[in-house]
């Protein structure tokens, strides 16, 4: 178990290794690579929300002078099974295959339907107008609510609904219902002295990252191929560009550039299949990047969802029963985040009894993938407004009705095992001892605070350390570097070995140079492939320990490692000068070779993650627009390895967290085409939307960790949507229970119960 | 062939298209694939870039601007020095910016990162002083960079970053002042191959229209091209040729006179920002313009365009409404004509000009009471967006009593509107309670706005009659308020 302890380097806030490449224009980002001979393939999307493909004519396309290459669904293998995608993302294999690139049937609006390659990215596109497509337009449903009726239009005749029994005989839009139950809901509703129920909606939103997909690939002649991609996972895509062209994985070598930004998004493949694909056609290195009206329109942002919520609490704020009930939208194909979305709603509580029930539907929306905590946000948005409405009909302040119910150490999780030592407690009492908490509320202002929870997952990882002749060290490691991991992993193997970090470098190797590891994601790299490192810097102890061993002429057992040395154990053999890693470096060909270590690892026991987030807003009740006065997000990392990066994922979860409160949201037509597909009318944060947003780490260690690392990046997302909800309802005195609470949405809201 | 400078370097464009983009030709051509593309549209910043443009006619060098290079032409840089973010600094001689950028660990995926160092940059270059740098707040350094999107950090670092390098370059300003005048320059430029004009003179931009006898001019002109260049990079259209006004002087100029103050067409929000700023104060404009798109947008934007292209959301509209401006017209044969704003606009994106028609410049009334001049932008973000409907009020009063009144608003019509019935309900009258109430009604009355996806119709006509009390509150109060959707900056 790691106790709180002073270290040397973890917990110091060096500047990254790849900085300067960040601020010099020279970090390679997905669609930056530019090869001899390179191409330019861009993709043609469905005009149509639902349709059947009746048939696709590329000949006129291939004709143009400057294309060389053109597809369709029918270029690519078929016989893709069910088999789940794995890693972050829901859904099945062949689902993602027509994901990729529409075969008979289009399910939203943008689905690619073909692509070609040309010259230039004009050329491309001109030639993508010569490609006949014929449809045959099929009836369009886009309202959870509407697709879940007997009358409406099936996205997949042949789905039937899973975890409901008996097992339906009609197919419908409803691909599963997730359960989970404890106790007797109707009894502890009956306990209670107050019981309320509530609607909630959240609409569909995109993670928002600034870099569009992009890639290049490459095919040999010989059926290698070599991809650079922005990528959370150059391992999955390698495995799902495999399994969709049916090619041999070993032929593949995935280099994951550069990313800019993911939160999720960049969990799943769109391009890379298609670019290799048609590099393999015209025998010429291919760049694809999406334009950002095709990230909005077909990439993967997270469900919209329509749920209720039902509360019983007792007067002295303890929660006796609890029910969610949440329709998640999952796009075109099956896969939203209902399962992460029941078993973390209650997971900050300990609740006798409650029932969540979450379900997956289909509608001709673009197909859902991970955002930051997938599901989280939207069911305990609800839970945590409705429980701060508690908290305000029963007259108890916000932070004391979740300490009564707060969960601890013991506490069995609603999905099963009992929490180890977990830290919600000593976030709600931070948040209770905060200047700012302590600070009266500003005049006219409101105040909201929320909690939120994430699991956090370990999953598989390698790396390897390598100690080259003058004793600096490269860690090569698999999990592309979103947020600055390179750097969290350089101060633990610092740390580690006790050697200076200015000595270490950390690369992301390619799917040829370095062992299997999962996507970075679930905020799982930091934990996961920063234990793996420990262990591989472990393995480089054991093997210098030897082999001072031997230069000393005593046993492995004699000696020690201190500071970065290899030093005699007490009363053996004193005279003998400590080793450094430099000293051993330079001798390592008499000792047995270049000093390598190496560890590869499914991690276990990913310490589970709250928070607390509270905040002061003002709403303008002429024009709806909501200030957000201050903001203060406390959340516990177990331990912060670099705090300014921990912050970081703190800040920049809560921007992302307030703008989905505030003004984020996909606006369709009726038609299914998505109204605001570009940055000026899909309104994420400026500088001027948001306030300067505190931090306070709270470090209650992991131990399943040996720095005690909790997971950070995913959590901070979660509370500010009740944070903020909750505020808007302190400073109006109107609960709102739809976001986003965009100006007008807010003027309307004030002026129905102003006439109510 | 014509050419340009890069961090310091002639390079030789050779022939190109006239729809080609300074932000293609940067990454593609030339292999600087530090400019990002995050939009293609002006709305992100990661491919801004600083442009110092050559010296005017009168031999004046202009001010180096920071622009969205995804939505400038490449033959709108023809002449000028271009620096890009790998000629900022590099490893071993990095600029304050990109320093602090590190320091404060203001990048977290980085992508973003290049333009931001170049809109911190762009604003270090816009300060006159070190001293004014030096005093420079949060809040200016949240304007240096409202036109920079980033998802990952949530800004705080940034704007530390952005503080801590003003007070290095303030102690050290020579050492790190980068944009040189372009060198090397060659004249003219209509001797090369490309079909990419810049006509220099009044004259030589009619004659050049009348070379162009079946394209309108309003697909052919292009000025900022903040807007235009969206049917490049978002609609995929390619220009045939394109005539640049941007270097015509008669279009680039401000000029008072006893009866008008006259904006030539091709003059940016940034110039008259600082215009109106100093010059001819007038609070009202300087509020809206801070707030008009972004430093990149304003940079390029000009308020030709934003008359011109006859959006019904634009900014400038109303306000010109209110100051009871005249447009000034030239066609392909040099003939002017003088248009009333108020009669320019004809329906959804339709005005008076004619096939062959351009406009000249704005004249506004010499005698204008720049003070009397209220507006108001209601918009979702603070920053970096469209108005759901903008207010522009004029109005005196004598011994208490309304002697003019004007009233405008933008993104509640097909056009920009004058409100003539309501001016009349306070002609005469005293601003009281009651006479503010009428006014209002009326105005609820007589919008009939659209829903779509910036704001419902209700919310549009809710938001203006609010911006018509909060206007005419204090004016009869005296007491000028904020009202920009609820921003403090």
């Amino acid at each position: 178990m790691a106790e709180a302890v002073d270290y040397k380097y973890i917990g110091t806030r060096p500047v990254r290794p790849d900085g300067v490449d960040k601020v010099t224009g020279r970090a390679q980002y997905g669609a930056d690579p530019i090869l001899p001979g390179m191409i330019h393939g861009r993709i043609l999307r469905s005009p149509h929300a639902h349709a059947m493909i009746k048939s696709v004519n590329l000949s006129r396309a291939l004709e143009l002078p400057g294309v060389h290459a053109a597809l369709s669904g029918a270029d690519f293998p078929g016989g893709i099974g069910d088999e789940a995608i794995g890693g972050e993302s829901g859904g099945t294999m062949s689902d993602l295959a027509k994901n990729v690139m529409a075969r008979d049937k289009v399910v939203y609006h943008g689905q690619a339907v073909a692509a070609v390659a040309a010259q230039t990215p004009q050329l491309a596109l001109q030639a993508l107008k010569l490609i006949e497509v014929e449809y045959e337009v099929l009836p369009v449903v886009l309202d959870v609510r509407a697709a879940m009726q007997e009358s409406a239009p099936l996205l997949d005749p042949t789905c039937i609904t899973k975890g409901v029994k008996p097992e339906p005989e009609k197919p419908s839009n409803v691909v599963s219902v997730t359960t989970f139950n404890r106790g007797d809901v109707d009894e502890g509703f009956e306990q209670a002295d107050l019981v309320l129920e509530r609607e909630y909606i959240v609409p569909m939103a995109h993670q928002g990252y600034i870099e569009p997909h992009g890639c290049v690939a490459q095919a040999n002649e010989g059926g290698a191929a070599t991809v650079w991609c922005s990528t959370q996972g150059h391992f999955e895509f390698r495995a799902a560009t495999s399994k969709l062209l049916g090619m041999n994985m070993a032929d593949l070598k995935f280099i994951a550039t550069e990313i800019g930004g993911g939160f999720g998004g960049k969990t799943v493949v769109y391009l890379e299949p298609v670019a290799l694909l048609l590099s393999q056609k015209s025998g010429k290195p291919v760049k694809m990047q999406m334009s950002r009206e095709e990230v909005f329109r077909a990439t993967g942002p997270t469900s919209g969802t329509y749920g209720t919520a039902k509360i019983g609490v007792k007067k002295d704020g303890t929660i006796t029963a609890a029910k969610i009930w949440m329709a998640f939208e999952a796009g075109g194909f099956a896969g939203a985040p209902t399962g992460p979305a029941a078993m973390a709603v209650f997971s900050p509580y300990t609740i006798e009894n409650f029932k969540v029930e979450t379900l997956d539907v289909l509608v001709n929306k673009p197909k859902v993938a991970a955002y930051r905590a997938p599901g989280a946000p939207q069911s305990m948005h609800a839970f945590e407004s409705i429980l701060d409405e508690a908290a305000d009909e029963l007259g108890i302040d916000p932070i004391d009705i979740r300490l009564t119910n707060a969960a601890s150490e013991g506490t069995t999780a609603p999905y099963g095992p009992k929490f180890p030592t977990i830290g919600f407690v000593e976030c709600l009492e931070a948040a209770k001892n905060h200047p700012s908490y302590k600070a009266p509320v500003p005049e006219g202002a409101g105040r909201g605070l929320a909690a939120g929870f994430w699991f956090n997952v370990g999953m598989q990882s390698s790396a390897e350390v390598h100690v080259a002749e003058n004793g600096t060290v490269t860690v090569v490691e698999g999990s592309p570097d979103i947020g600055g991991s390179r750097a969290s992993m350089c101060l633990m193997a610092a740390e580690t070995l006790g050697v200076e970090y200015e000595s270490i470098r950390a690369v992301v190797g390619d799917t040829q140079s370095t062992g299997f590891s999962n996507v970075t994601g679930g905020s799982r790299t930091t934990f996961a492939t920063g234990m793996a490192v420990v262990q591989a810097c472990e393995d480089i102890i054991t093997q210098c320990k030897s082999r001072a061993a031997a230069t000393w002429g005593v046993d492995d057992d004699q000696v020690e490692w201190e500071d970065g040395h290899c030093v005699p154990k007490p009363g053996v053999n004193a005279e003998v000068k400590p080793l450094s890693l430099a000293d051993m470096a330079a001798a390592a060909a008499k000792t047995g070779g270049p000093i390598s270590g190496r560890a590869s690892l499914n991690a276990q026991g990913a310490g589970a993650s709250f928070s607390v987030n509270f905040t002061d807003v003002a709403v303008d009740p002429d024009t709806g627009h909501v200030e957000v006065l201050n903001f203060t997000a406390i959340q516990d990392a177990g331990k912060a390895i670099h705090p300014a990066y921990v912050e970081g994922q703190m800040q920049g979860g809560a921007a992302q967290g307030i703008g989905w409160a505030l003004n984020e949201e996909y606006i369709f037509n009726d038609d299914g085409v998505m109204q605001n597909a570009g940055f000026l009318d899909y309104r994420i944060p400026v500088a001027s939307d948001l306030p300067m947003i505190d931090c306070e780490i709270v470090e209650v260690p992991n131990p399943s960790h040996p720095y005690g690392v909790r997971g950070v990046g995913e959590t901070p997302i979660i509370a500010p949507l009740a944070a903020i909800g909750n505020a808007v309802a302190h400073a109006t005195g109107v609960r709102i229970n739809e976001l986003p609470l965009s100006p007008p949405r807010i003027v309307a809201a004030l002026d129905a119960a102003h006439k109510a | 062939m014509a050419r340009l400078q890069i961090n310091r370097q002639p390079v030789d464009i050779g022939n190109f298209a006239p729809h080609d983009s300074l932000l293609n030709f940067l990454r593609d051509t030339q292999g600087l694939t530090g400019t990002k593309e995050g939009c293609g549209s002006g709305d992100c910043g990661a491919c801004t870039v600083i442009v110092q443009p050559p010296a005017d006619a009168k031999g004046q060098l202009p001010a180096p601007i920071n622009l969205n290079s995804c939505i400038t032409p490449l033959g709108a840089v023809l002449d000028c020095h271009v620096l890009t973010i790998e000629g900022v600094g590099q490893p071993g001689n990095l600029h304050p910016v990109q320093d602090a950028m590190i320091t404060e660990h203001a990048s977290q995926c980085g992508f973003c990162t290049p333009g931001f160092v170049m809109s911190l940059v762009a604003n270090q270059l816009r300060v006159e002083s070190p001293a004014a740098l030096k005093a420079q707040t949060r809040g200016n350094a949240i304007e240096a960079i409202s036109g920079n999107l980033c998802r990952c950090t949530g800004y705080r670092p940034i704007l530390a970053a952005a503080l801590a390098s003003n007070q290095t370059v303030a102690a050290n300003p020579v050492a790190f002042f980068i944009p040189e005048a372009p060198q090397n320059t060659v004249a003219p430029i209509t001797s090369t191959p490309h079909q990419y004009h810049h006509p220099t003179s009044l004259p030589a931009l009619a004659q050049r229209l009348k070379e162009q006898p079946t394209t309108a001019a309003t697909d052919i002109l292009l000025a900022g091209t903040t807007d235009a260049w969206l049917n490049v990079t978002q609609r995929y259209t390619a220009l045939p040729s394109a005539i640049d006004i941007t270097r015509v002087p008669e279009l680039r100029s401000i000029d008072a006179t006893d009866k008008t103050l006259t904006i030539g067409a091709a003059v940016t929000h940034t110039e008259l920002l600082q215009f109106f700023d100093t010059t001819t104060p007038c609070p009202a404009i300087v509020a809206i313009l801070r707030r008009f798109g972004s430093p990149q947008v304003r940079n390029r934007g000009t308020i030709g365009g934003n008359i011109a292209n006859a959006s019904p959301i634009a900014d400038w509209p109303p306000l010109l409404l209110a100051l009871n401006a005249t447009l000034n017209l030239m066609n392909a044969e040099g003939v002017t004509r003088r248009v009333e704003l108020s009669d320019y606009y004809l329906g959804y994106r339709q005005t008076v000009l004619g096939a062959d028609e351009f406009l000249v410049s704005v004249d506004v009334p010499a005698d204008t009471n720049w003070q009397a001049l209220i507006a108001h932008k209601i918009s979702k973000r603070i920053e970096d967006d469209i108005s759901s409907t903008m207010g522009a009020i004029y109005l005196q009063q004598d011994k208490q009593l309304v002697t003019t009144c004007r009233i405008a608003f933008g993104g509640v019509a097909a056009t920009p509107i004058r409100l003539t019935d309501v001016e009349a309900l306070l002609l005469g009258q005293p601003l009281v309670a009651a006479n503010i109430d009428r006014a209002c009604d009326a105005l609820g009355q007589t919008l009939q706005p659209i829903s779509d996806v910036r704001a419902s119709a209700n919310y549009r006509r809710s938001a203006s009659i609010a911006v018509l009390r909060k206007a005419l509150e204090e004016l009869a109060s005296g007491d000028r308020q904020t009202l920009t959707a609820g921003a403090h900056a």
